[in-house]
Formats: structure tokens, sequence, C-alpha cells
């Protein structure tokens, strides 16, 4: 199952929650020289056109996040159950 | 009807002041305004990559300063910036602090000149025009862009002390007033309505901005600690009048000035008083954050700059002023 199914199946809620922990980590992270170019160029398209928590944009801040603070995005996709696949498909 | 800016230090990678940006946009804020600061990220390239993220949000330097940067410099960059985003640039100016100049082996010298002449070349090599300036501060002779701003650019003076606020108010299209308390706002806006005078101006062909130093939290211990630094640069660049004004003892405040050129921040920011924080910040919760702004508008100010350092959590605080206190004006 691809990242983007494995989001378009998460409840607008839970995606809400996973937009904040990422956001969070995307903002306060040290490790800024590690995140991903081209990830970061689209998170930025997706915020101007409004669709910060699209499954597209929460796909981008996942890159992201991963390359700058991985055991902690790992972490966070550990919280949930609901999170378990996405969990699967960042670390494989 | 009131408008509402905020003010950057692009000391962050890129990518986050933009983002940041483009949640002001959505929140409400008209302006976002950049500071221009050798040691930080080129305020240039920042706006531009602003201009390309964002809609409607105007974009200014917040402020440029004319000793570090000639301004036949800043002509061509905010006019190539106004071709990425016509409508949308104003120029922010300002003689700059004495700690920063200092630093890099700038005096600060004649800067009612250097304003004047920046102002003056700025408008003109934007406009499509020639400068031959023999000035105070800048010789020119026969300079000219290839290219011209498709858009006027209006002019901010940042400015605080009277000579300047004065000058403002006879040559710029805005002024950016370095001030949070209703008290310094209050003479700041009858200076500038000297100057307005004497250029025969009326003070409604100005935007007014106060440019404050703003922290919100929802628990007011919190939202002061966030202020603290950014109140010891601000005691460290002010005039003794503006302390006196305050009760401020001067002694004390020359010691954050001392620890400051030395580099000692961590001493400077412990001198920090309340009086202090009380004088040069609005600092507390959302509803102490709007009571405080009601006062500086009742100045005559038109327009409301969230200043550094806007909250404890950047992110929840512009979220916080979109929500809760631009809706009340």
């Amino acid at each position: 199952m691809s990242l983007n199914n494995i989001l378009n199946s998460l409840p607008e809620d839970l995606k809400s929650q996973l937009f904040e922990r990422l956001l969070e980590i995307l903002l306060k992270s040290k490790n800024v020289d590690k995140a991903d170019p081209t990830h970061v160029v689209r998170f930025l398209y997706l915020a101007r056109e409004g669709l910060l928590k699209s499954s597209e944009c929460l796909k981008s801040m996942l890159y992201i996040a991963t390359s700058m603070e991985k055991e902690e995005t790992l972490s966070i996709l550990s919280e949930r159950v609901e999170f378990s696949k996405l969990r699967d498909a960042i670390s494989g | 009807m009131v408008k509402f800016g905020i003010e950057f230090v692009p000391r962050e990678v890129y990518w986050r002041t933009v983002y940041y940006t483009v949640e002001s946009e959505k929140s409400g804020f008209n302006y976002v305004w950049i500071t221009d600061h050798y040691n930080n990220r080129n305020v240039y390239v920042i706006l531009t990559l602003i201009a390309n993220y964002t809609n409607s949000i105007k974009l200014g330097t917040g402020v440029t300063n004319p000793y570090v940067c000639n301004p036949v410099f800043t002509a061509t960059a905010i006019a190539s910036l106004a071709e990425v985003a016509p409508d949308r640039v104003v120029c922010g100016i300002g003689a700059g602090d004495y700690v920063t100049l200092s630093t890099i082996g700038l005096k600060f010298e004649k800067p009612l000149a250097y304003v004047r002449e920046a102002v003056e070349v700025i408008r003109t090599l934007t406009s499509g025009g020639t400068v031959d300036l023999d000035g105070q501060a800048f010789k020119i002779k026969g300079a000219k862009l290839n290219y011209k701003s498709p858009s006027k650019i209006p002019v901010y003076i940042g400015a605080q002390g009277p000579a300047m606020l004065k000058l403002a108010g006879e040559i710029g299209d805005g002024v950016l007033i370095n001030a949070s308390h209703p008290k310094d706002l209050k003479e700041a806006v009858a200076r500038i309505r000297e100057g307005v005078s004497k250029a025969n101006r009326k003070i409604e062909d100005l935007d007014v901005a106060a440019y404050t130093s703003f922290s919100i939290a929802e628990e007011e211990a919190k939202a002061v600690e966030a202020a603290i630094p950014v109140v010891a640069f601000i005691v460290g660049g002010s005039p003794n009048i503006v302390l006196e004004r305050h009760g401020i003892d001067l002694e004390k405040a020359q010691a954050i000035k001392d620890a400051l050129v030395q580099g000692k921040f961590g001493r400077a920011f412990k001198n920090v008083t309340s009086e202090m924080v009380e004088a040069f910040s609005i600092a507390g919760t959302p509803k102490q954050c709007i009571d405080k702004i009601e006062q500086v508008l009742a100045t005559g100010v038109t327009q409301f700059v969230v200043g550094s350092p806007i909250g404890p959590d950047v992110i929840k605080s512009i979220r916080m002023i979109g929500e809760r206190v631009i809706p009340v004006f």
C-alpha cells in the first residue's frame, strides 16, 4: 500500500493530529541541513495552496521530518495503531 | 481600518520564515517586514521566496540600512523584488542601531543626511530616473537602472528619535515607529505631525506604523520571558531621552548596552527589569494584548506591527493573533 493510500485512509482528526506533530519537528528540529529540499519546496507550495492537511502535504512532511529526526518521527508513528502502516512504509 | 503587520528576523533557515509568512497571510496579516542584518539570511532572498509562496501580503524590508547598504543597491534589489510581486513591495529604511553598526566598524554619523539622501536615491532610481547627488552622505554621478519598478514602491522610514520622526513626517510614505508604549507613540506621532506640517502634507498621507516588540501566550509569564532578549536589545539602542521618559535607571540601561557590545548576552538579559518589559514591549495574554493594542491605536497609529519575538511558540502565537486578536479590530 502506498503512503498516499495509507494517508488517504486516515480520518481527518488523525490527519490533523499527525500534521501538528510533524510540524513541530519541522519548525523545531536543529537538523535543518538534513531537510530534504525537494519535499521542503513541495511543502511550501501546498501550504500556499491551502492544502496543508492533504495527504500529499502530509507525505512531504513525513519525508522531511524523517530526514531531520528519524527516531522521533518513528516514535510518533508508534503512538497510534492507525499510524502503524505509515511507520512500516517509512522505516522500510 | 487598522492594518496588521508582522516582523520576522530571518535567523532560521529560509523555509521556516516563508512558512511563518504563509500562515501569517492566512491569519489576516496585511504586511510582512523582514529585518536586514548582516548576520542573518539576506532580506531580499527571503522576501523573493515569500513573494513566490504568498498571494497578497505586502512585503517590506524592516528595515534596511543606508550605512551598510548603498541606496543604489537597495534600489536595484527592491525594484527587482517589485517585478516578482507588483504592488506588494514597500521599502523600510532606517539609520539602524549603534550596537550592530559598531560591531562591523561603521560609524553612526549624520543619520538624517544618510536616510534623507538614501530615500531620494531609492525613489528616483526605482521610478526610472537618473541620480546626480553631491550629498553629505552619498556622491553619485549619473546613476540609472536599466529597468524600473512596475509599481510605485512606498518608502517607510524607521524612526525613534525626534529628528528622525520629523524627517519621516516630511518625506516618508510611511513611518515605522520603534516603540511599543502609548507614551512613546503619542510623542512620536506629535513629532511626525511637525514634519508633515513642514512639508505641507496631511498626516492621512502617511501610514503610521507602531513597530512593536510583541509576545503573546496563554500565560503571561511565558510571554514576558520570551520578550526579555528583545527588550534588552531595545534598551541597548534607546537614547537616554526615551529611557528617562519611562523612569528607566540609566546605569542599569548602560550595563545592558555594555554587555551587548561585549557579546555577553546572558548578562544583558539578566539586567532587564519588569519596568523595561512594560516600557518596551507588549507581552501578555490575548486579552492583555488586545487592551494594549487599543491604547496604541488611540495614539493615531494606522498599522500595528507584531514584532519580535511574537511569542514563545511562533506558530501558535501567529494562529492566536489570527483567531483572537485581529478579529477584534
